[in-house]
């Protein structure tokens, strides 16, 4: 297989990925972030995810505040 | 009539075509700390739907018509509902734990210089994480909750580089 004929399988998967699954498109092939940026935001995300969520709920339940 | 592959077919394909190529181009951490932003949103909205699902649940058994806040009865009417939903917090907790635990090692591994010693390392905390999330979702589901897979390009963060599940 030729190297034209590559690019242009790459090109044409690429393309495919950029529409049905941009999400993973961009974290695939990346947005222009530098590497310290994105594992910041991965660090952050983790950190932002409740940790008891449902007794969170249930206490606030239980105060009225929802 | 000439047969036509569904467009998830062509997705995966360019998501390994691209996995190779991001494993030779020397950007696992970047690679592997986008997937694990991926999860983290999963994760981040399991929880909500988690949160939203337990206050429904005491709504329902517990109706504000029946039981004042902060009375005796409320919170004898929501000890079983605490005892129901306990389980999806610990799993929650896990995956959060695995997944701060997987990014502080991908932070380790950008302040070590990326010189690929640290992957296999990053691909079990990825595998981790592709387990927690599993009990997750086997913890959820007996609740009425239902956990959507992790995108491949998480489980993929997991085996590019020889990682194997806990």
């Amino acid at each position: 297989m030729s190297a034209e004929a590559i690019v242009q399988i790459v090109g044409v998967a690429l393309s495919q990925l950029a529409q049905h699954a941009p999400a993973v498109y961009r974290a695939i092939v990346g947005d222009g972030r530098t590497v310290e940026q994105v594992v910041g935001d991965a660090q952050r995300a983790a950190h932002s995810i409740p940790v008891r969520p449902a007794g969170s709920a249930l206490d606030a339940y239980e105060r009225g505040e929802r | 009539m000439e047969r036509t592959a569904p467009p998830v077919f062509g997705a995966r394909s360019a998501i390994l075509v691209l996995a190779l190529l991001a494993s030779g181009c020397g950007s696992v951490i970047g690679t592997q700390a986008r997937a694990a932003t991926i999860a983290a949103v999963a994760t981040h909205g399991v929880a909500r739907v988690v949160e939203q699902s337990a206050a429904a649940d005491a709504a329902a058994a517990c109706p504000r018509e029946q039981y004042a806040p902060r009375s005796p009865e409320l919170s004898a009417c929501l000890a079983p509902l605490r005892e129901r939903w306990a389980p999806a917090d610990v799993a929650v907790a896990s995956t959060r734990a695995a997944l701060v635990a997987w990014t502080e090692a991908l932070d380790v591994a950008r302040l070590a210089g990326d010189d690929g010693m640290l992957w296999p390392a990053l691909a079990v905390m990825a595998a981790r994480l592709v387990f927690e999330y599993g009990r997750l979702a086997d913890a959820l589901r007996p609740l009425g909750v239902e956990v959507p897979a992790l995108p491949d390009t998480v489980t993929w963060a997991a085996h590019a580089v020889g990682g194997e599940g806990p």
